[in-house]
């Protein structure tokens, strides 16, 4: 522990060597997914009418978890083709 | 011809198959322990896909699964719920678990973090842990096999015997093959499963009822109405309480990457960009998931009082008029979903035994020769004890897995704070994760005590938070060389001369 000196944050420390453009994707991203997360719970699921209107078939609660599931994939290719940049790292 | 006769013969083929590729894959890796545990790290997408999808839903997808659509309704729809958001942590965690797996030769997430927190006894908690949820977990995943053999043969094949050749046939390509034989089985058992799972999610909804959407309104204009809305029903058939709905959500998202043998997939990864292209992907296997609840849903109006409710789908395949060959292809699928969970609990079980239970406690080096004669053996003991518990044993072992999910979901902060948290120290990370399987499993023991009807994991981990901050600013912190590997924190802090 000999190395260790006062500098040692005390916080959380996410990569800091990011471009400003990367950074607002991932905050992006990251948002979306809370939002997927919110979405998918309480106080807004029980919002969501739970039978019409049907979707492909399914009640509308079915296909609106289907639908997260969707946009979170969205998100997550996003964040993916994006991070092919030179810039990314 | 019978026709269970038929349906085994196609079983029988699968089994083969399995095992054939299995056997063949030993050769593809090094005898290293490397090799053997992670795969010599050189899993590419195609097959990390399928082995953290086919690994992800066990023998619950074809029998536990639809038995909560069956007997619960809107309740299921937390299954996709979770797994929507719990991939993504991965997606961040895991290529930064690889780049250090790599540069410090690690292949378990015991490992990792007993080095990050420079803690013995972290490692040896973690994998006790490990082997107290793995132990049942492949009990069940046998159980279903078995269950499902003896059920299809209309009780040609006892339980003893189905448990023991599908697990026969595991234990002999995991023994053999390691890694790579869990990779080379899990695509072929996880496109297997898909293809299923499409099938008889789309024909029973049509055969049964006319269509998907006819099927839901006929249960809507039924008086099973009720199930529909969300969150659908309790295990007792009264309404699930939105609390109970939510936590259970949150709980299982924050714990699904963090299973063990999960988790240290990141280590088999050939390259950063593999693990987050995996990561990416992984909602499109996720996706089955629909027409598994729609063979459950099926099943309700049809096929009332089914219970247990998890044998709705071997009794649906033995009521409806199907051919021999395609409930044989449909029973080699579940099994395939059976063995490919069970092959990877029984491969990381017996690795982390080993690299952090064993060798923490062995002084001296050991050689990669006796690391995988070790595992091995340990991979003949553990299967023989789960078939103990599968078989002979009449200690239920359901209500231990439950508390898993729970327990798991206690490592999260201890992930994170190794990469994210340069502050959080051994001590901490010690404290913070008995504290949050101690309370885990407290409440798990006696609900009665809950203060509010949530899901246990929330108040392990609102303990484990608590006491993880707490003790870590209270103790010194690692060594910035060590601390390094995981976070980049010097060169570029602000703060630093």
């Amino acid at each position: 522990m000999a190395d260790s000196g006062p500098d040692l944050p005390r916080g959380l420390v996410f990569r800091a060597r990011r471009s400003a453009r990367r950074r607002r994707i991932i905050v992006a991203v990251v948002a979306v997914v809370c939002l997927a997360g919110g979405a998918l719970v309480w106080p807004v699921y029980p919002l969501v009418p739970p039978l019409e209107p049907y979707v492909l078939g399914l009640p509308f609660s079915f296909a609106w978890v289907v639908g997260w599931l969707a946009v979170v994939f969205g998100a997550l290719l996003v964040l993916y083709w994006t991070d092919d940049r030179p810039d990314a790292e | 011809m019978d026709a269970w006769v038929t349906i085994l013969l196609v079983c029988g083929a699968y089994l083969v198959l399995a095992l054939g590729l299995g056997v063949w894959s030993a050769q593809t890796a090094s005898k290293s322990v490397d090799g053997y545990v992670a795969g010599d790290r050189t899993l590419g997408t195609l097959v990390l896909y399928f082995v953290i999808g086919a690994s992800v839903f066990s023998s619950f997808a074809f029998l536990g699964a639809p038995g909560w659509a069956y007997s619960r309704g809107a309740a299921a729809f937390y299954i996709i719920a979770y797994g929507t958001i719990g991939i993504v942590p991965f997606y961040f965690l895991g290529p930064r678990a690889r780049r250090v797996g790599a540069d410090l030769g690690f292949v378990t997430q015991a490992e990792m973090l007993a080095h990050r927190y420079d803690s013995r006894a972290l490692s040896v908690v973690l994998a006790v842990l490990s082997v107290v949820v793995f132990v049942p977990y492949l009990t069940l995943q046998m159980k279903g096999a078995a269950y499902l053999l003896s059920t299809i043969s209309a009780g040609h094949v006892p339980q003893w015997l189905g448990a023991l050749v599908a697990y026969g046939v595991v234990l002999v390509y995991v023994f053999a093959g390691g890694m790579m034989a869990i990779g080379w089985t899990n695509t072929m058992q996880g496109l297997f499963m898909m293809i299923v799972a499409w099938f008889l999610g789309l024909y029973l909804p049509q055969e049964l009822h006319g269509g998907v959407q006819p099927m839901f309104e006929a249960l809507a204009a039924s008086d099973l109405r009720a199930m529909l809305t969300p969150p659908g029903l309790a295990a007792d058939g009264s309404p699930w309480s939105w609390a109970g709905y939510t936590s259970a959500v949150l709980v299982s998202a924050v714990g699904f990457s963090m299973w063990p043998h999960l988790f240290m997939r990141a280590f088999t990864a050939q390259s950063e960009r593999t693990i987050k292209l995996t990561v990416v992907l992984y909602p499109t296997f996720q996706l089955f998931l629909v027409p598994i609840l729609l063979i459950g849903f099926a099943g309700v109006l049809p096929f009332p009082d089914v219970t247990p409710a998890d044998t709705i789908v071997p009794r649906l395949l033995t009521e409806i008029d199907l051919s021999p060959l395609m409930v044989g292809l449909v029973c080699a699928g579940a099994l395939a979903a059976s063995m490919s969970s069970g092959d990877a609990i029984l491969h990381a079980a017996a690795s982390i035994g080993l690299r952090d239970g064993i060798k923490p406690l062995v002084s001296g080096p050991m050689t990669d020769a006796q690391q995988r004669r070790w595992i091995r053996g340990l991979v003949l003991v553990i299967s023989g004890v789960a078939y103990y518990f599968a078989v002979v044993s009449e200690v239920s072992i359901v209500a231990l897995l439950l508390g898993a999910y729970g327990g798991v979901a206690q490592i999260f902060p201890l992930v994170f704070a190794a990469f994210y948290w340069p502050r959080a120290t051994g001590a901490g990370a010690l404290a913070g994760l008995l504290a949050g399987v101690g309370t885990n499993t407290l409440f798990l023991m006696a609900p009665s005590l809950r203060p509010l009807p949530l899901h246990e994991g929330v108040y392990g981990l609102a303990a484990n938070l608590i006491v993880f901050v707490g003790v870590s600013v209270l103790t010194a912190p690692h060594a910035r060389s060590r601390l390094a590997h995981y976070t980049p924190v010097f060169p570029h802090s602000e703060t630093a001369p």
